[in-house]
């Protein structure tokens, strides 16, 4: 007898973000029939990255993908600015006026296409206009899951209003469940469900493990360690980012304790505040002092799966700066588990990071990171470690799982 | 002091006397205004004297002796613009009066403007006899300036005729364009004319002879033989009650133009029937097809607005008759005249998308807060008269002429399952949505139609946004940047993404291809057929 099999149509809303291949593990899963991928205006980049490593590394998959460019937050940001023209001595737009005038087609177009599957899945944070969307959903009657990632301790109406009125919310873990009480005074805890959106894709594991990459250690015999940092910035008392990228530090206890750094970042700047680059700086005059253990890199790529051949360099990924931001950052850094320590253990990668920043992960992932004081504590930490052990835990895979079973369960 | 002491003072030259006593006395009859203002004008104050004249025309509007001494004063005065403006009011109330056409011919020939021709022609028709030849020495000059014939001279080119049956329901004016080249316009009036009556107001309002029913044998008698051309252009239902339910006059309009090409051609052969059907023609009815198919054989030609209208009609009449299919023509006939478009390019737009109706009955990717309705009624394409067409022109283009973009009609675009030639495949042709918002026509309406507001978009530069569809209209328009076409995944259109450049890009696009939506075409066909050129 044939065990009873439900197939699943499931729609995402939201940005797809870093790591891509992440929703190879939606178009691997046999009970998803189809994935309807509704990605934001300025991702179709990104999205043709995903097409292309389905065709490379599922090829089996790519029927079940069907992508679609929603004209968002453009729609809303537009209505929003020309209602505001339109009233006077600061008089304020109220989240219905601006609903009730998107195009008509807009409205058939989610309730008779989007609305039309078995799981509407939105995300996955405040900042990337996704919570507004599901704030519309709502509006319109449609059910939807939230799922959520990064977060900040200021109340936020579309955030609140997301969680609000989602059919169940899958959060990183359960301290969100306690940050969002405290936050909002919501009780999540009867429809919270626990996956990390940023695991990797198990797919993409699986394509790397046999790749059979040399560490640059078993050439020169030193530790190497990779920082991944989209910014980088060399003045510590700029306000913006209160700190959070400010590497020069720990980089120098580093360099001092005989490892070598390779940074790989998009942008090296004095600040946020004031983002332009001259030398000299900081970070050259450590290149200068350390001529052969501080490298800035080219920044990486880890959208194309090939490119995590060169992370698997590296023996050890630091996780943060170790300086925390201010107060509302904090809140969040404390529970945080940043998407960078998958991409290290995707890789390979032993993560590190200095105490006292992500106190979550110092609890929950003791056996993964290795956390210190100082780079010469690291030094000692590091002779009980076997690189080899480390390995993702979860894959997104898992997420892909308890989405389909949570749906199941809040049906 | 009464009128005819006034009279008597004018005539002994005592101009000032006269002055004086409407000074002190305001004129109360048009005698009275025109005998201030000649006082004036005889005294050499011709600019007092105009504005005597035109308080006086607002006292005692259209007054035809007033406008008459208007038009001359400012003629003397060279105020050409005034005069024409004030001619064109002169000859609807005296449509015979020779003066006028002369004063237009003499102007327009100062300028050495073609148009000279047509009212000298007008005016050689309606002179007096002791005038005629006068004029005629007058006029002879024009045949050196303007390099072409009037009808009067020895040489003249026969007078052509055409019989209209109906009014066309767009832009009728368009046809001024043959009476200005020495055509002769009839029009029959049908069984329904009163609905259209403001249309044939208007054909009359620029120089075609309306015959009603009651009249038409005996004008047949009398000009069958002298006729070039019968033409009716419309549109067709296809014995669809639904969509007849308000305006029954498609089959009696064909009818007895079926009727009247039968006779002409009875006396005069060489006579040509051409058939024009419109966008809002549907042949989806077996038996109205029938009738139709059973009759169209006594057509020269037959235009259609769009080449699946076109294929639509084949699709279905080629069922109950053979057709020849090189008597068929994509040509648009109920289009505005080339010297009607205007288009100017601006530095700066209005970015807003303009609607003139039913437009907004659609599912659409336009906001409202970007649609701006035209709320006021404004005769661009229709109008009781001439004049109250141009009014409404330069109103238009006063209050809109800077708006970047028009809505066209996206009909059924967002519920279209079919493509055109699926439809026409599965006869599928007259299946409303019902999911449409109000909308009510059948599904091959969207591929097959050309809408009415988008032409008058058109002819003011302004960008229609349209579906980008199958239609081929709508085709050759994207096609050659004259619209912005949105596809049926486009959610939203925001008219701030287009610069102001792109604008007049597109702008210029539309007046580099007029062709596409303007009567011009049409004419330059019949034109060239009844010269006996090769048309084809």
């Amino acid at each position: 007898m044939k065990p009873y099999f439900k197939s699943y149509n499931v729609s995402r809303v939201g940005i797809i973000g870093a790591a891509p291949h992440r929703f190879l593990d939606v178009l691997s899963n046999e009970s998803v029939e189809k994935f309807n991928l509704y990605y934001f205006a300025n991702e179709k980049a990104t999205y043709q990255t995903l097409v292309k490593l389905v065709e490379k590394y599922l090829p089996e998959g790519k029927e079940k993908l069907t992508g679609f460019e929603l004209p968002w937050p453009d729609t809303y940001n537009s209505i929003l600015n020309e209602i505001s023209k339109s009233k006077s001595n600061g008089d304020s737009v109220t989240i219905s006026e601006i609903f009730s005038n998107f195009p008509n087609v807009f409205y058939k177009f989610i309730n008779e296409r989007m609305a039309c599957t078995d799981v509407l899945w939105v995300g996955d944070n405040d900042f990337d206009s996704s919570f507004i969307f599901a704030t519309l959903l709502n509006a319109l009657g449609i059910r939807y899951v939230l799922s959520l990632k990064e977060t900040r301790f200021v109340q936020s109406m579309f955030e609140f209003e997301a969680l609000k009125n989602a059919k169940f919310v899958i959060l990183p873990h359960e301290q969100y469940v306690d940050f969002f009480k405290k936050k909002y005074s919501m009780d999540l805890s009867r429809k919270a469900v626990f996956g990390d959106i940023d695991w990797r894709s198990k797919v993409a594991y699986e394509a790397l493990k046999d790749a059979n990459v040399q560490k640059l250690s078993a050439k020169d015999g030193k530790f190497h360690v990779v920082i991944l940092s989209g910014r980088v910035v060399w003045n510590k008392e700029e306000q913006r980012s209160q700190g959070r990228y400010y590497y020069v530090p720990i980089i120098e206890d580093l360099l001092n304790a005989g490892f070598v750094v390779h940074l790989h970042t998009k942008a090296l700047l004095e600040s946020l505040d004031n983002p332009v680059y001259y030398e000299p700086n900081p970070y050259t005059k450590l290149l200068f002092k350390f001529p052969n253990s501080f490298i800035i890199e080219k920044p990486l790529d880890l959208n194309d799966v090939e490119n995590y051949k060169l992370l698997m360099r590296y023996d050890l990924g630091l996780l943060n700066s170790g300086v925390s931001g201010k107060d509302e950052f904090n809140e969040f850094e404390k529970i945080n588990v940043p998407n960078r320590f998958y991409e290290y253990l995707h890789a390979n990668v032993i993560p590190i990071c200095p105490k006292g920043t992500l106190q979550y992960m110092e609890k929950k992932f003791t056996s993964d990171v290795l956390f210190f004081e100082n780079a010469r504590q690291l030094r000692t930490l590091l002779q009980s470690i076997r690189p080899q052990n480390c390995k993702p835990r979860y894959f997104f895979d898992d997420f892909v799982k308890t989405l389909l079973d949570a749906s199941e369960q809040y049906y | 002091m009464n009128i005819s002491d006034l009279y008597k003072l004018f005539e002994e030259g005592k101009y000032k006397e006269v002055i004086k006593f409407f000074s002190s006395s305001f004129p109360e009859t048009p005698e009275e205004y025109n005998l201030e203002a000649l006082s004036f004008y005889n005294l050499g104050f011709a600019k007092e004297s105009i504005i005597v004249l035109e308080n006086g025309l607002i006292a005692f509007p259209r007054n035809k002796d007033l406008l008459f001494n208007l038009i001359e004063i400012l003629y003397t005065s060279k105020r050409y613009e005034e005069v024409q403006k004030y001619l064109r009011e002169a000859i609807e109330i005296e449509p015979q009066n020779y003066v006028y056409y002369d004063i237009m011919a003499t102007i327009f020939l100062e300028s050495n403007n073609e148009k000279a021709l047509h009212f000298a022609q007008k005016a050689l028709k309606f002179a007096p006899s002791d005038m005629h030849d006068q004029l005629v020495d007058k006029y002879s000059q024009l045949e050196r300036v303007l390099s072409i014939r009037h009808e009067n001279s020895v040489n003249a080119k026969k007078s052509k005729r055409m019989v209209l049956v109906g009014s066309a329901c767009n832009y009728p004016d368009s046809f001024r364009k043959f009476m200005e080249d020495g055509w002769e316009l009839y029009v029959v009036r049908t069984q329904t004319w009163r609905a259209f009556q403001s249309n044939y107001e208007l054909l009359e309002s620029i120089g075609a002879k309306m015959i009603d029913r009651e009249g038409l044998e005996g004008f047949l008698e009398g000009m069958a033989s002298k006729i070039d051309v019968v033409f009716r252009t419309g549109y067709f239902y296809g014995g669809n009650d639904l969509h007849r339910l308000n305006r029954i006059c498609d089959v009696d309009q064909i009818d007895t133009f079926f009727k009247i090409s039968s006779k002409v051609k009875e006396k005069n052969a060489k006579a040509l029937s051409i058939l024009a059907f419109d966008g809002d023609s549907f042949f989806s009815d077996v038996y109205w097809n029938d009738w139709l198919g059973k009759r169209i054989g006594v057509c020269d030609y037959i235009f259609f607005d769009t080449k699946n209208l076109k294929d639509y009609f084949v699709n279905r009449i080629s069922k109950i008759t053979s057709i020849d299919e090189s008597k068929l023509k994509v040509l648009r006939v109920e289009m505005p005249l080339l010297e009607d478009v205007m288009i100017e390019p601006f530095e700066k737009y209005t970015k807003m998308v303009l609607t003139m109706g039913r437009s907004i009955n659609s599912y659409l990717p336009v906001s409202n807060l970007f649609i701006e309705e035209m709320k006021e009624q404004i005769s661009i394409g229709r109008g009781k008269n001439y004049r109250e067409i141009q009014d409404g022109r330069s109103e238009f283009l006063l209050k809109y002429d800077a708006h970047a973009f028009g809505l066209g009609y996206f009909y059924d675009f967002y519920d279209r399952h079919k493509g055109f030639e699926e439809l026409l495949k599965d006869g599928d042709d007259d299946n409303t949505p019902s999911n449409g918002i109000l909308y009510v026509h059948p599904s091959i309406y969207g591929y097959t139609n050309v809408p009415g507001d988008v032409i008058t978009y058109l002819q003011f530069g302004i960008v229609p946004v349209i579906p980008n569809d199958e239609n081929d209209f709508h085709r050759e328009l994207i096609d050659n940047g004259m619209a912005i076409g949105v596809g049926k995944d486009t959610l939203f259109f925001n008219p701030n993404t287009y610069s102001d450049k792109a604008i007049t890009e597109m702008r210029k696009n539309i007046g580099q291809h007029t062709p596409i939506f303007t009567f011009d075409a049409f004419y330059n066909f019949v034109e060239a057929l009844t010269e006996g050129r090769d048309v084809r």
